[in-house]
């Protein structure tokens, strides 16, 4: 433990910070042409998350968020950029030290059924975590934590397969928190279960987040979810980052094409309002990201280019990604979206 | 893009929609045509159980509906709640050593399917009435191409040569919006992405002009921007050919821009069923109520807690002796507990099965 006077940290700092993280992947190539052919899922990407925040990260599936977030809990190590947990530089760390430091940012996964071991019983799996931090008082800590998800104590017991989707979930839950972490990272927390479950788990991380003052940084597809819960969202296309800022400036104010089509394409379960809307139906799908694309990589499937007429600057030029600190776009005609 | 040039290859008297075709040609649409009292599906009293290591489950229960010509119905119900397993019962598609199912009678298209020899009701099936299903890698054949197996449809069900099959998936490709044909038709199913293989599943299916197509969760494997162009190709498609679909899907959401009318199923019953305005603005069933209330809205500025239903679904073993959804019910009163309801009438056709019809709306 540090002594207090040597605590530097800024208060405001953000809780984490990403900077230009990149990640790639090799693709299968002959064996001498290998490291030219590769692909890069997430390309320089930069944000900042503050304590008590909930951070959304959308897309469609290739967009990198996935690839981004493994990237940030450190489980796979990024090709470039870094990543600061508490100003700290995960990369600086050794293995005891990113061990220590780990206890501050942990993972709920999509599917609890995959994510559990169904040899342990429940409440293994979650003294697990205890036991390899050397926590004391583990049994009762177990016994607070299924309290926490709103699960019996009795349940430590029993194995999974004994177990609803939505119960599994808050298992898995009440496993990430075990540590007293600052971050929770959740990928699709709720995309694998029943429809009628899905609000009962979003309600808990909402309590949770809120009780134990956490941040969250959110993946989701769903953005009837991010809207309703999160505090900044980014919109992420081919592994960057193409519009970024407080939820009522993303959903209210979407400045990047690509925003306003991905919204105008999720459905609303009501008749007058699917009736009225403009819905945008983007052409073909999320180019592969082994596909270098030139200038803005929105292009090929843009409805605002085709509406301007195809300017020439939208696939010679990547836009930045630029604006307010509440509110960015990569977007050459980010004025011409709201008309 | 006019679809109706698809159909101009007419081939023999085996073609039964010749006349159907012609009108399209002529610019005249067959739509749906209001009250849906002639219907291209009637299913009554149908149930379902599964024995498993003489544990009986009762997966469907009781379920009458009917699919007006050219209609769209969606079949909304989580994962369970016997939508699936109630539509492949129809087709007689599930195994006869561990489903048992009954009804009093399923008609389609003029055929009672409860006695229909099994040889009959092959040839009905990828002809009249033919099925989307949610994962299409799974359902495409790895090993042979897509124009093998599109044209493979045509050969079996439409009598045609090689070459006219040939020229006729082109076609058929066409319609579903997949371009570059000749070099398409030799790739295998790997080589797509999932949009584009669910496209090819919906050529497939609507090859042989079917009356109703049953889709069942065709968009649920795909991202947002996708499904909304496989939506609007369904939606596009069905106007032309007037064709019924069977919507079976767990998204409520996708429900509202496509079905006339709304079923809902919950623990292997019908719990409501109604035009698709109705049921969604106005449900008359707690559980439509609740799901609908639960589920957080892109268009909605709301922030924070969602008024979520309670407990889980049931579990399928269990013999449940009220309504089945009265240990999650907000509005349950004790006879709920006691005696399950019936659909009972809510507006014009429109039912509830509810003792309390709880009336507020979303």
């Amino acid at each position: 433990m540090l002594p207090v006077s040597e605590e530097k940290a800024p208060v405001r700092a953000p809780l984490l910070e990403v900077r230009n993280l990149t990640v790639r992947f090799p693709l299968r190539a002959p064996v001498f042409a290998r490291g030219r052919h590769q692909i890069t899922a997430v390309d320089g990407v930069s944000f900042s998350i503050h304590r008590g925040e909930v951070f959304a990260l959308v897309g469609e599936s290739g967009s990198g968020k996935t690839s981004l977030a493994r990237a940030i809990v450190w489980v796979r190590r990024p090709d470039g950029g870094s990543v600061l947990f508490n100003g700290v530089d995960l990369a600086t760390l050794n293995g005891k030290q990113l061990r220590m430091s780990r206890r501050g940012f942990q993972m709920v996964f999509q599917d609890p059924y995959s994510s559990l071991d169904p040899h342990q019983t429940i409440g293994r799996i979650l003294s697990e975590p205890l036991r390899v931090h050397r926590v004391s008082n583990v049994r009762s800590r177990v016994y607070e934590l299924l309290t926490l998800v709103g699960l019996e104590p009795a349940f430590a017991a029993r194995f999974p397969h004994e177990f609803s989707g939505g119960q599994l979930q808050r298992v898995g839950i009440a496993r990430a928190l075990a540590l007293k972490p600052a971050l929770l990272v959740c990928d699709e927390p709720v995309s694998a279960l029943d429809v009628s479950i899905r609000a009962q788990v979003i309600n808990l991380l909402i309590r949770l987040q809120r009780e134990l003052g956490l941040s969250y940084l959110l993946i989701a597809h769903d953005l009837g979810i991010v809207r309703q819960i999160a505090d900044v969202t980014a919109v992420m296309y081919l592994g960057k980052i193409v519009e970024i800022g407080t939820n009522d400036n993303v959903f209210n104010h979407s400045g990047h094409p690509y925003t306003v089509a991905l919204m105008s394409a999720v459905p609303v379960p009501n008749v007058t309002v699917e009736r009225n809307r403009k819905r945008i139906i983007l052409v073909g799908e999320i180019p592969s990201p082994g596909v270098t694309i030139t200038g803005c990589r929105f292009h090929t499937r843009c409805w605002l280019r085709t509406r301007l007429g195809d300017p020439e600057i939208c696939t010679s030029v990547e836009p930045p990604l630029e604006g307010r600190v509440d509110h960015s776009i990569a977007c050459h005609f980010t004025g011409e979206v709201m008309r | 893009m006019d679809y109706a040039m698809c159909w101009t290859l007419e081939v023999g008297g085996d073609y039964r929609h010749s006349q159907a075709s012609r009108r399209m040609l002529s610019g005249v649409t067959p739509a749906y045509q209001g009250t849906p009292r002639h219907s291209v599906l009637r299913v009554e009293n149908l149930s379902v159980d599964f024995i498993r290591g003489g544990l009986g489950l009762h997966a469907v229960r009781q379920l009458s509906y009917e699919i007006g010509v050219g209609e769209a119905v969606a079949l909304v119900g989580e994962s369970g709640s016997g939508k699936t397993v109630s539509a492949l019962a129809v087709l007689r598609l599930l195994p006869s050593r561990t489903a048992r199912v009954s009804a009093t009678s399923i008609d389609f298209d003029g055929n009672d399917l409860t006695r229909l020899a099994d040889s009959e009701l092959r040839k009905l099936r990828g002809y009249r009435v033919s099925m989307v299903f949610q994962d299409p890698l799974s359902s495409l054949n790895p090993l042979m191409t897509i124009g093998q197996q599109i044209s493979e449809v045509l050969t079996t069900h439409l009598g045609l040569s090689d070459s006219q099959a040939a020229v006729r998936t082109q076609q058929l490709l066409d319609m579903v919006g997949i371009a570059g044909h000749s070099r398409r038709m030799r790739s295998y199913p790997h080589e797509f992405s999932g949009g584009m293989r669910q496209r090819v599943m919906i050529a497939m299916a609507l090859a042989c002009r079917p009356a109703l197509l049953i889709a069942d969760e065709p968009t649920t494997a795909l991202d947002v921007t996708v499904q909304a162009q496989i939506m609007e190709l369904l939606a596009n498609l069905r106007k032309e050919f007037g064709m019924a679909v069977l919507l079976i899907t767990h998204d409520i959401g996708i429900v509202a821009g496509f079905a006339d009318r709304t079923l809902v199923m919950y623990s292997g019953r019908l719990v409501e069923s109604g035009p698709t305005e109705n049921v969604l603005a106005h449900p008359r069933h707690p559980y439509t109520l609740g799901l609908l209330r639960s589920i957080p809205r892109v268009d909605r500025n709301r922030r924070g807690e969602l008024p979520s239903i309670r407990g889980m679904p049931p579990n399928p073993y269990d013999a449940i002796p009220g309504c089945a959804f009265a240990p999650r019910c907000a509005w349950a009163i004790p006879q709920c507990h006691v005696s399950s309801p019936a659909l009972e009438a809510v507006g014009t056709d429109w039912a509830a099965a509810c003792w309390v019809k709880p009336n507020e709306a979303v």
